[in-house]
């Protein structure tokens, strides 16, 4: 029992952090692409960049995530979902190398 | 650029509350509409598209992670399969017949709609045995269902074949631009056996991770407007905390039939392509 609980309680407080990270993450980005594009629309310069800074929050609301596992998964020694993490974040990183010399 | 922005942001809300409901990314709503309607080029499209994708995962996993749906272990691992054949996915890319593969996932799809309707009447899978790896990673879930009112304990199985699956749909998302979600949510629920919920939740979380590499790279190729991206991705945003609403309050067996039409539908959006029409 004592076991089975502990896992529970292990379980939650990563979803609960992945989620008040993601939540942050897209009201930032809410807020600023919603002030550009009434900005945009009344003729204001700035408000593209705003949306732009707005959809760079968003895009990298995804690649925090996995880095905020992956220190969870740290904190709570599991080694091997940590390493999962990294593999991830690894790809990605040369996915992006690839993708942008082409 | 009022009124368009406006029609644009209110097409993307439909586009996050059906992503975000069946665990796509809605690419096949943004990329049509803003080609076909708006008559933005396909790079624009393509790129406010992936910026969706990010805003539904983003915008729907905040509820489901709440909710318990997502199972973030299966994510986890499976996120390996989809991130590494992403990248490997732009250096094969000579090497494969695109012709060929679009016609293969054209046959895959049909055959998991016509698998997905013999099981159309069964809410939740029964007597699934998890396999010595799914035992090792801890992937048993369990999440708490409103409809039918009680707790949802559940295993995982087919665990190896499931990353291998997500290896070749990351491959797959990279070289033809779509299927990103429809093969994570057919590779859960078909072959890993977990509750339709759980697996469109968990495709959900996922989809975020691989477009946001490929997102990076329209970002540096400029192909990322902002009087487009900008409403899209709003729009989804707020769609998909509609669309998460609505997918507690279903039954397993409803967003099952809503899946089928779409399969079809992206089955027949790759035989076009396949034939070069």
């Amino acid at each position: 029992m004592e076991m089975t609980h502990g896992k529970e309680s292990r379980v939650d407080s990563m979803e609960i952090i992945l989620a008040r990270l993601l939540r942050i993450g897209s009201m930032i980005a809410a807020g600023l692409m919603a002030a550009g594009i009434v900005l945009m629309v009344t003729g204001v310069a700035l408000g593209g960049t705003l949306v732009l800074a707005g959809l760079l929050t968003l895009v990298s609301t995804p690649v925090i995530r996995v880095l905020a596992a992956m220190i969870v998964f740290l904190r709570e020694r599991d080694y091997l979902f940590a390493g999962f993490c990294a593999v991830v974040i690894l790809s990605l990183a040369v996915g992006m190398f690839i993708g942008n010399l082409e | 650029m009022g009124t368009s922005a406006i029609l644009i942001f209110l097409l993307a809300i439909v586009a996050g509350i059906l992503g975000s409901m069946m665990g796509l990314g809605g690419g096949i709503i943004i990329v049509p509409a803003l080609t076909l309607m708006f008559g933005y080029d396909f790079r624009t499209a393509v790129a406010a598209s992936t910026v969706s994708v990010i805003a539904t995962s983003t915008g729907a996993a905040v509820a489901y992670l709440r909710d318990r749906l997502t199972n973030t272990r299966v994510a986890m691992w499976l996120e390996m399969g989809t991130a590494s054949g992403a990248m490997t996915g732009a250096v094969i890319a000579g090497a494969l017949n695109a012709r060929f593969l679009f016609f293969l996932f054209a046959a895959l799809l049909t055959y998991s709609a016509y698998s997905m309707w013999q099981v159309r009447k069964s809410e939740l899978p029964e007597g699934v045995e998890p396999d010595a790896l799914s035992r090792r990673l801890q992937l048993a879930g369990s999440y708490h269902d409103k409809v039918l009112g009680r707790t949802v304990d559940y295993q995982v199985r087919g665990t190896g074949l499931g990353l291998v699956l997500m290896y070749f749909s990351g491959a797959a998302a990279g070289l033809l631009g779509i299927g990103a979600g429809i093969f994570k949510v057919l590779a859960m629920d078909q072959v890993m056996k977990m509750p339709i919920k759980a697996s469109t939740a968990t495709s959900n979380f996922m989809i975020g991770v691989t477009a946001a590499a490929s997102s990076v790279v329209y970002f540096v190729r400029g192909d990322v407007r902002p009087e487009v991206a900008g409403p899209v991705a709003l729009g989804v945003l707020g769609g998909a905390l509609i669309g998460t609403r609505i997918m507690v309050r279903m039954k397993g067996t409803t967003i099952r039939k809503l899946f089928i039409p779409i399969l079809l539908i992206v089955a027949g959006q790759m035989l076009w392509k396949g034939l070069g029409l």
